[in-house]
């Protein structure tokens, strides 16, 4: 009696459990594995389920790109980052000059202007952005799941990266080489020197992989020391737990800058880092959108536009900049047109992103210049630097 | 398309098994007129509701594995492990590693950092725990005081913070190597970049040495044995400790002689930043032990105290009954018991401490979390990576956890 | 062997000392009339080993403490005073900072007001059953929140406006109003204290939140409750009526609220934008509240005689048990996205994490909730069955009931471990309280300064005060429910 009485008892739940349960089952073996459709609802099923189904299937090289083509173009970036009404950058939360929370809670730094630029060019507010801090060993994940739209993180453009990682290295917004720091009084002075230290480097970076490399080629023992943060390395360096510390030479430059103990930058640049923004593969107009707001500070520069005197370039005779800042130019028929370039950007985007952020020499002036960067391989090429952006035509 | 064939393959099958034996059932039921109808046969409904879990368990399963095949192809990631012979570009301090060395000798490599920190941190954290918990209950007050605060300081911090927190006392505390601390006229050198102690070096023989020495261990044991049997028998005092000691000093002694000199004693010293002979360890290793020994025993002292506490008062007065001295009340009365209750809450401890050791990133010690961080970093894939790290744990804490229960076992068995 | 205790060795004196402690712990007077002459010679000298310890550690702690104080007093802290909010509430939103402080004020009123009320009903129910119930007053609050109370204090020093010291005093004066305010309600209204609290909650959120998605949902199921308890008390009757209003008017109310918070759509900051301090406490709490309903689910399905659903849950328990978290949280960095369907955009870092903890916690619960279920005589479940009870409604209103209320100290245990463990979630890159003191050594004012021993101890004292005064909580519930005596 007992027994059947506690059997009647779950009966009902044990029966509806089940019914779910097959219900499931047959869902996912009727639309091949999305299962969640049947019980989401289903957004775009159409795409979805193409890709679910046959993906047991495709092992081919070429799958991963189609498959990316058809889920970027159901939405487009662009369009996504239109309708959000944000744009959604990786940046970092730790490294002064480049991206750091400041007293008052906000991201600043050179690559946070970076992702204002963006914001300002696509939906013509600077502010409208959303920054996620990124740990290193994380950043391609992010930017690989759709979590974010551009990461801008003092981040080195190198071929595996833009291969393996499925990433899109844009217009680089700061050049650098990996550097060698040591103590004023240590007696190293070339990387022979080196022998047998010990070298604090971060994890999860180029750096890393670039000391291993170039020490191990010259046969110079050392021992690295790994540290996930900053935060850890510079006091270990400060202590003298490492007699070098080794990273891209504008931030050795810029902890030089702020330790109490005199320092020196060894001669030696063993790398290129060219840092810049990155989008994830497969989505050329979100890419060019980036690149040409990227570009734009860095022709403003060149045009001799800042945030403080654009508004004197509204008289301008200057066909290149009336074109630039998408102020209307006379056809020759007495005609007023706006030329339109058919990026997806606004025709004024030039100018709300000088306006709103400034050009790249404001831009470099306000995060970097504090740290004592000197423009170097950052000036434009009319200058003697690197900075060289195609036409705006 | 096969796949997708398989699986209507399956629900068919289940769902016609369970039309089968619904009506067999049934029928069953019919003929039986006492028997309930499947509906409410408990033997049919175990069998149903398990098949219903199945069910969801394997649809969720397999929506999620959909969604990650899908995910994965869309980036182009390939779940396989031939990345593990690649070369890994990992240089790790102390270590013979080379950079171009295989990926799967740098996993190695951090499964043994992993295992040095245990294998070192859990015996002191037990003796320094043990210290403390005793010490909490010592009647002078000052001392129990300090062991109170101590205790509940480390108790109610994270241990990342105690770990970090020490590496940085350790780092400005310690002088910088060119001014390191030389106790013992230099038999030890300090400093914030490595600890380094006497060591033994092997000679000649020292191979043959190595023998005696397992040799002597197993006559000291036997010796252990003989001397507690006599006691058991006779009761006179066994000296087992005094006997057992003295014979392996005396084999191992002659074998010494005998040998010539098979091995002998290093220090460390430190020429052009390089350092040779005896017995070395990089700070970073050092502070991730000292903090994980200095949190885990905040915890273990808690389990002391109470597993003390624990024993019945009138166990200490039947001691003092039986004119045993304070000594031997605590040795063989309070002590046995006290530990059978502390032994299962000490094996979780250990547990934690397993899992705890994977903070050393945090400080720059390259175990098992840490080289894995590091190829995530270097963009290998990160499902076949998380899972040997998963897996290196769990084996871990499997290890352990079996170990524990065998020593638990004999000793509730023991107790009665 | 048979050494006498005076003659030394550590071991020796341990165990005299021991031994003494144990034959006085229950001898001992409470209210001692020793003078402190003999105080000090019964606590400190008692014997020749006794008092080389008290000297050398006397010497040691009052050297100690020196240095300590000399440390404090000339050592800079403006890096606290700058960063100040930064610890409390992270990249929080500085001119909307005022939703914090009401959201906190919403949230002392309810949560005072409902303690104080639930303490004047348990203590009607006491004197109902002739027993002694003695309400705790301010001193004890006092003496048992200081901690938290003290780290509030210390915080609020580093202010450099007057406005949090205005804000602090306010939140203590709230409390006292409130808790006295539900003390004094009449006894129908404080019979609602639960509700009350529940309401406070999810205004409190919505202040800070909105109503964005979840905030709705989660406030039409705190509706769903309220209403549910509310009806079954009125339409007590086994009537179709009365059996349609309960079952129905809670699922009607809590869909509408969750219908009309959603259509509002009143403007607010998820969790995306919080941090320091508040994103830690808030994480522990939701991770605690949602790890809880599925940490028991598991727990009874590892009771459970069904190999099938035994088997999964051991397994699951196991292996979140055996892992570390900080492996769990990469999971949630690098695989979690990756199982979300390609036509959803992923969550962000933080409830990717959220997920991870929960699942987690829900682990750890699981096993406190099968050692409390173990606890449960099996004769409760057999009388139970004797007087015809279903298995669901044994379980729900017999066993649990009973496991759950010895595992409440436990439970607490599992709060404090997982406010240490979400220190973790910096290192998936998640700026919480731990994390502010990296952030804030790196900006370019401190950066080189080596300020890293002021912030950690800044961070310590925080996550000290609370975990302290919950592990006094934890012990003062033990005692109270006398779990910790069979």
């Amino acid at each position: 009696m007992k027994r059947i009485r506690s059997a009647s008892a779950w009966k009902r739940t044990a029966g509806a459990v089940m019914a779910l349960g097959l219900i499931a089952g047959a869902c996912s073996s009727d639309d091949g594995g999305d299962g969640g459709d049947a019980g989401g609802g289903g957004g775009d099923s159409v795409v979805s389920d193409d890709t679910t189904a046959d993906a047991p299937d495709e092992t081919t090289a070429d799958a991963p790109d189609d498959t990316v083509e058809v889920v970027q173009s159901s939405g487009g970036r662009l369009a996504s980052v239109q309708s959000a009404d944000v744009v959604n950058c990786g940046g970092n939360d730790g490294l002064a000059g480049f991206g750091i929370i400041d007293a008052d809670g906000n991201f600043s730094g050179f690559d946070i202007d970076f992702c204002k630029v963006i914001a300002a060019a696509v939906l013509g507010d600077a502010e409208k952005v959303n920054i996620t801090p990124l740990v290193a060993a994380q950043r391609f994940e992010a930017l690989k799941g759709g979590e974010i739209d551009v990461l801008i993180r003092n981040t080195t453009w190198t071929a595996s990266r833009d291969g393996a990682e499925k990433a899109n290295f844009l217009q680089t917004t700061f050049f650098d080489g990996q550097g060698f720091m040591v103590r004023a009084d240590s007696g190293i002075n070339t990387l022979a020197d080196m022998a047998n230290t010990t070298v604090c480097v971060l994890t999860g970076t180029t750096t890393l992989l670039n000391l291993n490399a170039v020490l191990g080629d010259q046969g110079i023992p050392f021992t690295a020391l790994e540290f996930e943060d900053n935060a850890e390395l510079q006091p270990a360096f400060v202590a003298e737990q490492c007699e070098v510390w080794t990273s891209d030479a504008s931030q050795l430059a810029s902890f030089a800058e702020g330790l109490d103990v005199e320092t020196s930058i060894l001669p030696d640049i063993i790398s290129k880092e060219p840092l810049g923004p990155v989008v994830a593969d497969g989505d050329t107009e979100w890419a060019q959108v980036v690149n040409w707001a990227v570009m734009a500070t860095i022709q403003a520069e060149e045009f001799g536009i800042t945030s403080e005197n654009i508004d004197s370039f509204n008289d301008s005779g200057d066909s290149g900049i009336r074109r630039f800042l998408g102020l209307p130019i006379d056809d020759g028929d007495g005609n007023e047109i706006i030329a339109e370039v058919g990026l997806g950007l606004p025709t004024d985007f030039a100018s709300n992103i000088i306006r709103q952020v400034g050009n790249y020499g404001e831009i470099y002036e306000r995060n970097l210049a504090p740290l004592s960067l000197s423009r170097g391989p950052n000036a434009l090429w009319t200058d003697g630097g690197l900075m060289y952006v195609p036409p705006f035509r | 398309m096969f796949e997708r064939i398989l699986r209507l393959a399956i629900v068919l099958a289940v769902l016609g098994a369970l039309y089968i034996a619904f009506w067999r059932l049934r029928g069953a039921a019919r003929r039986n007129a006492d028997a309930p109808p499947p509906w409410r046969d408990t033997r049919i409904l175990v069998i149903a509701a398990q098949v219903a879990a199945i069910g969801l368990i394997w649809s969720a399963a397999d929506y999620l594995w959909a969604n990650f095949r899908a995910r994965t192809e869309a980036i182009g990631l390939e779940l396989n492990f031939d990345f593990l012979d690649q070369p890994s570009g990992i240089s790790i301090a102390d270590s013979p590693l080379n950079p171009n060395a295989a990926i799967r000798q740098a996993l190695l490599t951090g499964v043994k950092n992993t295992f040095l920190i245990i294998i070192v941190g859990i015996p002191l954290a037990v003796i320094l725990g043990t210290l403390l918990g005793v010490a909490r209950l010592s009647t002078n007050w000052l001392l129990s005081k300090i062991a109170t605060v101590y205790v509940e300081f480390f108790r109610n911090i994270p241990v990342l913070l105690v770990i970090v927190g020490t590496w940085t006392i350790i780092l400005n505390a310690f002088p910088p190597e060119r001014e390191s601390w030389l106790p013992f006229g230099g038999s030890f050198i300090f400093n914030n970049k490595r600890f380094a102690g006497p060591s033994i070096e092997g000679g000649d023989n020292f191979g043959a040495f190595q023998v005696v020495v397992v040799i002597a261990l197993l006559v000291a044991a036997a010796v252990w044995i003989w001397r507690s049997r006599i006691f058991d028998r006779t009761g006179h005092p066994h000296h087992r400790v005094l006997y057992a000691l003295g014979s392996f000093v005396a084999i191992t002694g002659v074998a010494y002689l005998v040998l010539s000199r098979p091995f002998e004693v290093t220090t460390p010293e430190v020429v052009d930043r390089v350092y040779i002979g005896g017995l070395k360890m990089i700070m970073p290793y050092a502070a991730v032990m000292i903090g994980l020994v200095l949190y885990t025993a905040s915890h273990i002292a808690e389990i002391v105290r109470g597993s003390i506490l624990s024993v019945p008062k009138g166990q200490v007065e039947a001691g003092n009954a039986l004119a045993l001295t304070g000594f031997q009340r605590y040795r063989f009365v309070v002590l046995p018991q006290a530990f059978r209750v502390a032994f299962p809450p000490l094996i979780n401890q250990f547990l934690n401490f397993t899992k705890n050791s994977s903070l050393a990133f945090a400080v720059g010690f390259a175990e098992i979390t840490g080289v894995i961080q590091n190829l995530f970093g270097q963009s290998r894939p990160a499902p076949q990576l998380l899972f040997i790290l998963m897996i290196t744990y769990l084996t871990f804490s499997l290890v352990l956890s079996a170990i524990g229960n065998l020593i638990n076992k004999r000793l509730q068995i023991v107790g009665r | 062997m048979t050494d006498t205790p005076k003659t030394a060795g550590e071991g020796v004196y341990l165990g005299t000392d021991i031994t003494l402690a144990l034959a006085a712990r229950d001898e001992a007077p409470l209210h001692s009339d020793t003078t402190p002459g003999k105080w000090v010679k019964d606590n400190l000298f008692n014997s020749v080993m006794n008092s080389i310890i008290t000297v050398v550690l006397g010497v040691a702690v009052i050297f100690l403490l020196t240095r300590a104080a000399q440390w404090v007093i000339s050592e800079e802290w403006r890096i606290i005073q700058v960063n100040l909010r930064n610890f409390m509430v992270g990249q929080f939103p500085r001119d909307e900072l005022w939703r914090l402080w009401w959201s906190a004020y919403v949230l002392i009123v309810g949560i005072g007001g409902g303690v104080g009320a639930l303490a004047h009903n348990a203590e009607d129910d006491a004197r109902e059953k002739g027993l002694e119930y003695k309400r705790s007053s301010w001193l004890d609050l006092l003496r048992r929140f200081w901690p938290v109370l003290a780290f509030v204090a210390l915080m609020t020093s580093f202010a450099r406006t007057w406005l949090p010291y205005v804000g602090v005093l306010v939140a203590l004066a709230l409390v006292v109003a409130a808790r006295t305010a539900g003390w004094a309600m009449p006894a129908p209204v404080r019979a609602r204290a639960v509700q009350f609290m529940a309401v406070a909650i999810v205004v409190s959120t919505v202040i800070l939140a909105g109503t964005s998605g979840l905030v709705a949902i989660v406030a039409g199921l705190v509706a769903y409750f309220a209403v549910a308890s509310e009806t079954s008390r009125r339409f007590e009757g086994s009537d179709a009526r009365s059996t349609l209003l309960r079952q129905l008017a809670p699922i009607v109310v809590g869909v509408a609220v969750w219908f009309v918070l959603d259509a509002v759509a009143v403007d607010g900051f998820g969790w995306e934008d919080w941090g320091g301090l508040h994103l830690t406490l808030f994480a522990t709490v939701v991770g605690i509240s949602t790890g809880m309903p599925l940490g028991i689910l598991l727990a009874v399905g590892r009771r459970s005689e069904l190999p099938v659903i035994k088997g999964f849950c051991v397994l699951f328990i196991e292996f979140v048990r055996g892992v570390p978290l900080i492996s769990l949280l990469l999971f949630s960095s690098f695989i979690l996205p990756l199982l979300f369907p390609l036509s959803v955009a992923v969550p962000e870092t933080l409830t990717r994490a959220m997920i991870v903890i929960t699942l987690f916690s829900a682990a750890y619960i699981a096993e406190i909730v099968r050692g409390g279920l173990q606890a449960v005589p099996q004769g409760q479940t057999e009388a139970a069955q004797a007087s015809g009870m279903s298995a669901a409604k044994i379980q729900r209103l017999i066993v649990m009931p009973q496991a759950l209320r010895a595992v409440i100290p436990a439970m607490v245990g599992q709060f404090i471990s997982l406010l240490k463990d979400t220190s973790l979630i910096a290192t998936i890159g998640v700026a919480e309280f731990f994390q502010y003191s990296a952030i804030s050594n790196a900006q370019p004012e401190f950066l080189g300064k080596e300020k890293q021993i002021v912030t950690y101890s800044i961070v310590a004292i925080g996550y000290w005060a609370f975990a302290y005064t919950m592990s006094k909580e934890s012990r003062r519930l033990e005692a109270q429910l006398g779990v910790g005596e069979r």
